[in-house]
């Protein structure tokens, strides 16, 4: 039986238009925000803390806890909004910006005033032109309302205006453009690499001045902690440690592929592809599941009892991460799909670090060996050794990331590598969309 | 960087544990690197804290004197509750950490690094330049794992890619550790080269449409850590360990770029910056490390020639002597002297008496500036008036550029915040510049005067005034071209201009620096020793070439060859004959047309200044001394004294074969001039990371 929920942050389940100023307004849009101005912006920090806020954008760092560390003194500071949304499987961001473009934009009004940000940036992934054009014009609508703009109309606590302005960016599609010290760059208009830490964006981010990154689904959650208070957003969810809404997206061999809304910590996985997803299309069973697009282990079909929120997928030994859920049934050659997961990484790589950017060549060189059924039983020793070499040893974590699909595939599906030991034709044929890199 | 221990070893910045035991308690954190105790200033990374106390972290990406980037895990080191191993080139110290770089932790990272670049590496070690003084080497050696796990075919990428006429690119050899990119983006700033493509991929190249034109190419190859970037004036020539280097200066560069000359046999084969942190850092243009190499020794003139019924018949020094000596005994002579000659060289001609008038040639500003190249690196308002450091005196350039952008001292960045105006025509430094005043010629005195309007508040032009604007903060300096500052006109209004920038404060003091640059290697030390006087005109009515031209002179010794103004001045010598010391001709000159000028009538070989001892003095003051490196070209077969001679033993010979004695050694000359001038007290062959810097 589905949840009985009142979804929040995507309240029009299947529509595609966007909601209008006028509309959100009615249906008490922007309330946070003026909440938020009649408070100190300390407060507004503090409560977005007490709500238990974890960020959507993959890590699950608590919000109000990366706020805080935005040094208080003059001078300016930014707030960078991801929405590079390029995690295989990851849809959420860009249903957010096409049909709640307000419900951002009063997440990051809301998260300036509170860490003093007066210029706000939207990094959006080249390919989400529509979503770019909406969320422009609803800033359009929200500045001539007098919502936003230098100064806007709207008062802070200590009685002078509040003003900002937001700048909405299209990036030129790189997966990396998503791990915000390379969004960071490349807003600056330099190469997409990720710098190395400290200084932490906290300190010195876009432009060398104090950042916040964070992603779309996080500041969308915020507008309702403001408007509703604290204690009504703990409510939802699983508290202490996974407070509020979250949009699941739904995709491989699933019926009904799609994003989902739910309390956080209230379904299993299982229930999860059965009663939303309508089970596999062929009825065969699952053979394990991605819960974090391509970054995270995949999920045996043993551990489907697992609940979704932050510390259910962490016991079943994986991440919650952007909670893009990737179901493959029983006729998935998991050597194959280790190969195209690699292959991805491989491509996606930035190559500033070495053991990512070699790593992932040798890893994918010996699955495609493996795949044309030239494998040893030695390789696999050979991709976990390699494996080991690139992961906690990278500059960012998409080195960690691709090693995940090779160590948990051959934890949990060490018959399908061995399998392709032994066979002497070629029966790659699911190889085939690598063209399409 | 690829500093041997050596040239580290008494760089005082170096040993950030010491250094920091002088600075407040609250400044210093103490913390523990593999069970020793080290004390070290907020901030140092890890890998400097290391070092400091002689425990090599072993890098690849980092660099002292560039923005470290964490990009190649090499310096991956433990640190106790951190869950991840942590980069040692990007980890400042902390209070009471505990750092362990030889754990099995640690170096489990460090040989998955190094396994993971020797996988594609071509290991081509037998045939490459970097041979036996390349990291990679030496970190696979001291940290690698023996054996490869990898079955799968390396990558193929182009081995010898041009990226100029000067430098080749071998992309296989390439790790990555975009030294070469940071290189260029920090320093003189030009960006010159890129990565292209992603991932694997990658590799380093030049933007799509743009050429490698840089005057700084050479540095990439000197930090390059694997043999991926050779110069092709060196690729293939010697084995770094067939090498001997020596402690030297540069020959044409008036900042006094401080090099290590490399010889085999005696002959220069390379020359690559020496660290002084105070001059050149460690860095030298290119116009130096390739534009001055001296030409193949038994190339060049070895031999005096004397002129015998028209023909130059090649002589020995014996009779070269005489023959000079008989055209200047009982003449009136005059002596022409470059702005390039040893400041011994212009000792023996201020002592000796040689001719009765010296002057020289080409033209050097008649003051020297006032001020320090340490002063304008360090000053928040910069003037620049009608010349281009980037193409005329380059290193000045990265002087200037200091002043601007902060730049990396022991990995942590420093200075920079400063605002430049220029006032010129093309600019190299309009790039870094806050406003740009275009003018040249007369136009640039109108700007000047413009610019004094408006920063006397006097009104000015609305581009004077944006100008004005930006040179608020003291200190402040002016860079003028000798040929702006010479005008006689302009006498006033630089004066104007150096009181409306402040550049002097009321006590006379020059904080930053001020005054004209001239482009020759020792303008300054010529001026010094020879007198205001020498810096005249030479072809004004007083000078040596006026005298000649007008008939007033019998002889003129000319001395030295010029960098940047190749040529004898033959014109406006009138009637007089010419006695030539120089360095430049071929082994041909007496018959080769063209080579020797017809007014010459005897010649004497000098040797190259890397192939001779002496000192400079830069435009700012530094007395740099050196000692030969290289040997002169000599006679076969003939005996020792039968070679080209260094600038100041030819003219203290000549002198002695004229009866006026003057010590025919380095020691003794220094010994006699050293009463009088300050640079003969500061010893030669110093190889220090920092100089002293004595203003006379
Ligand atoms: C390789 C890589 C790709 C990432 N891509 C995204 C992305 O597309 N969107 C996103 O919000 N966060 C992405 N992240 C996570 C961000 O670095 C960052 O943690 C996040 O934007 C922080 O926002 P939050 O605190 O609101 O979650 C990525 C991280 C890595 C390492
Ligand atoms: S881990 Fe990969 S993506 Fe991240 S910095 Fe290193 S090479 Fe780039
Ligand atoms: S060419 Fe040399 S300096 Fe440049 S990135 Fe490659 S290895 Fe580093
Ligand atoms: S030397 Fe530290 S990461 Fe390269």
């Amino acid at each position: 039986m589905p949840l009985d929920y009142q979804p929040i942050l995507l309240p029009n389940p299947g529509r595609t238009t966007a909601v209008a100023l006028t509309e959100y307004e009615q249906r008490g849009g922007y309330d946070g925000l003026r909440n938020a101005l009649r408070k100190k912006p300390e407060d507004v920090t503090t409560m977005v803390k007490d709500a238990g806020l974890k960020g959507r954008g993959g890590a699950g760092f608590p919000t109000g806890m990366k706020w805080s560390f935005v040094p208080k003194g003059p001078g300016p500071k930014y707030l960078v909004v991801n929405a590079d949304e390029s995690e295989p499987g990851t849809f959420k961001d860009r249903d957010l910006m096409e049909i709640e473009p307000h419900t951002l934009i009063e997440g990051i009004a809301i998260g300036s005033y509170a860490i003093g940000c007066e210029l706000a940036f939207v990094y959006i992934r080249g390919e989400y032109t529509v979503a770019g054009d909406r969320l422009r014009d609803a800033v359009d609508e929200a500045k001539k309302a007098g919502l936003l703009g230098a100064p806007s109309k709207l008062t802070r606590a200590d009685g002078t205006p509040f003003s900002l302005d937001i700048v909405v960016f299209l990036g030129a599609g790189a997966y990396i453009c998503g791990e915000e010290t390379a969004l960071i760059e490349s807003l600056e208009g330099n190469r997409a690499m990720p710098r190395s830490r400290p200084p932490f964006p906290a300190v010195a981010g876009l432009y060398m001045k104090p950042t916040v990154v964070n992603n779309v689904e996080t500041l969308a959650n915020v507008p309702y902690i403001l408007a509703k208070g604290v204690d009504a957003y703990k409510a939802i969810g699983n508290p202490p440690n996974n407070t509020g809404p979250k949009i699941y997206c739904l995709s491989g061999h699933v019926k009904r592929p799609g994003n989902y809304e739910l309390p956080l910590g209230k379904v299993t996985l299982r229930q999860f592809i059965e009663e939303y997803g309508g089970g596999t299309p062929s009825g065969r069973p699952v053979k394990g599941v991605l819960p974090a697009g391509v970054s995270a282990p995949i999920i045996p079909a043993a551990n489907l009892d697992a609940v979704l929120d932050y510390d259910g997928i962490k016991g079943a030994g994986s991440m919650l991460g952007s909670a893009s859920f990737i179901v493959m049934d029983d006729s998935v050659d998991m050597l194959w799909a280790a190969t195209r997961m690699v292959e991805f990484f491989r491509h996606e790589s930035c190559g500033k670090c070495t053991p990512c950017r070699e790593g992932t060549m040798w890893l994918e060189k010996t699955l495609y060996r493996m795949m044309e059924g030239k494998g040893k039983e030695s390789d696999l020793e050979t991709l976990q050794f390699v494996s080991k070499q690139i992961a906690g040893n990278t500059l960012c974590a998409l080195g960690d990331f691709a090693t995940s699909p090779v160590t948990s595939s051959i934890k949990h599906y060490r018959d399908d590598y061995l399998a392709h030991l032994v066979r002497i034709e070629k029966k790659s044929d699911k190889k085939g969309d690598k063209a399409a890199e | 960087m690829t500093t041997t221990a050596s040239e580290k070893k008494d760089s005082p910045a170096a040993s950030s544990a010491s250094a920091a035991q002088a600075a407040p308690p609250s400044d210093t954190v103490t913390l523990t690197i593999d069970g020793q105790k080290v004390t070290a200033k907020k901030g140092t990374l890890l890998v400097e804290a290391a070092r400091a106390v002689k425990n090599e972290i072993p890098v690849f990406c980092y660099h002292d004197k560039l923005k470290p980037v964490g990009a190649c895990r090499m310096c991956l080191v433990e640190i106790e509750k951190m869950p991840r191993l942590q980069t040692a080139c990007t980890t400042p110290v902390a209070e009471g950490m505990v750092v362990k770089t030889k754990s099995d932790m640690a170096t489990g990272g460090q040989n998955a690094t190094i396994a993971l670049l020797l996988a594609n590496h071509p290991l081509d070690c037998p045939v490459c330049d970097k041979g036996g003084e390349c990291p990679l080497q030496d970190n696979t050696f001291a940290h690698g794992v023996g054996t490869s796990k990898f079955e799968e075919e390396k990558r193929h990428k182009d081995k010898a890619f041009e990226l100029s006429e000067n430098i080749v690119l071998d992309r296989e050899r390439c790790i990555l550790c975009y030294r070469c990119v940071r290189f260029h983006d920090e320093v003189p700033g030009d960006r010159a080269l890129a990565v292209i493509d992603r991932g694997s991929h990658g590799e380093i190249g030049l933007a799509s449409g743009e050429q490698y034109t840089s005057p700084f190419q050479g540095n990439v190859v000197d930090i390059c850590p694997v043999g991926a970037l050779t110069s092709r004036h060196y690729r293939f020539r010697s084995r770094p360990w067939d090498l001997k280097s020596q402690a030297g200066i540069a020959a044409d560069d008036p900042t006094g770029s401080n090099v290590w000359i490399d010889t085999r046999d005696g002959r220069v084969l390379r020359l690559r910056p020496r660290e002084n942190v105070d001059v050149n850092d460690a860095w030298i243009a290119d116009a130096t490390r390739w534009g001055t190499l001296p030409a193949e020794r038994s190339e060049r003139l070895a031999q005096p020639l004397v002129r015998k019924g028209g023909k130059l018949v090649a002589v020995t020094w014996f009779e070269g002597l005489r023959a000079a000596a008989a055209l200047v005994r009982n003449h009136n002579t005059g002596v022409v002297a470059t702005p390039a000659l040893t400041n011994e060289a212009y000792g023996v001609l201020a002592e000796g008496g040689l001719g009765d008038a010296v002057s020289v040639w080409p033209r050097i500003a008649a003051t020297s500036p006032q001020g320090t190249l340490a002063g304008l690196s360090s000053s928040k308002s910069v003037v620049v008036v009608g010349c281009d450091p980037w193409s005329e005196i380059p290193m000045l350039a990265i002087a200037v550029r200091r002043a601007l952008v902060p730049f990396t001292r022991d990995g942590i960045a420093t200075g920079g915040g400063g605002k430049l105006v220029v006032i010129a025509a093309e600019n190299g430094l309009a790039r870094d510049s806050a406003a740009w005043l275009k003018a040249s010629g007369a136009d640039l005195a109108r700007a000047v005067a413009d610019l004094c309007d408006a920063l006397e508040g006097k009104g000015g032009s609305d581009a004077a005034k944006k100008a004005a604007a930006q040179l608020t903060v003291r200190p402040s300096s002016l860079v003028m071209g000798p040929a702006f500052a010479h005008e006689p006109g302009n006498a006033a209004l630089v004066k104007r201009l150096q009181a409306a920038l402040g550049v002097v404060d009321d006590k006379g003091a020059c904080a930053g620096f001020s005054g004209a640059v001239d482009r020759y290697t020792n303008a300054r030390g010529a001026r010094e020793l020879l007198g205001d006087k020498a810096a005249l005109d030479a072809a004004s009515a007083a000078g040596v070439l006026g005298r000649a031209g007008a008939g007033a002179l019998d002889t003129v010794i000319v001395v030295g060859d010029v960098p940047h103004c190749a040529g004898f001045p033959v014109d406006g010598l009138g009637k007089a004959r010419a006695v030539w010391l120089t360095a430049s001709l071929p082994k041909d000159a007496s018959t080769k047309a063209g080579a020797v000028p017809d007014v010459v009538d005897v010649v004497l070989p000098l040797a190259h200044v890397y192939e001779q001892g002496g000192a400079f003095t830069t435009l700012d003051g530094r007395h740099q001394g050196f000692d030969a490196a290289g040997i002169p070209p000599s006679v076969p077969g003939a005996g020792p004294d039968e070679r080209a001679k260094a600038d100041w033993y030819a003219l203290a010979l000549l002198a002695a074969e004229l009866g006026r004695v003057t010590p025919h050694d380095l020691k003794g000359l220094r010994a006699v001039l050293s009463t009088k001038h300050a640079f003969a007290r500061i010893p030669l062959n110093r190889n220090k990371t920092r100089t002293e810097l004595t203003v006379v």
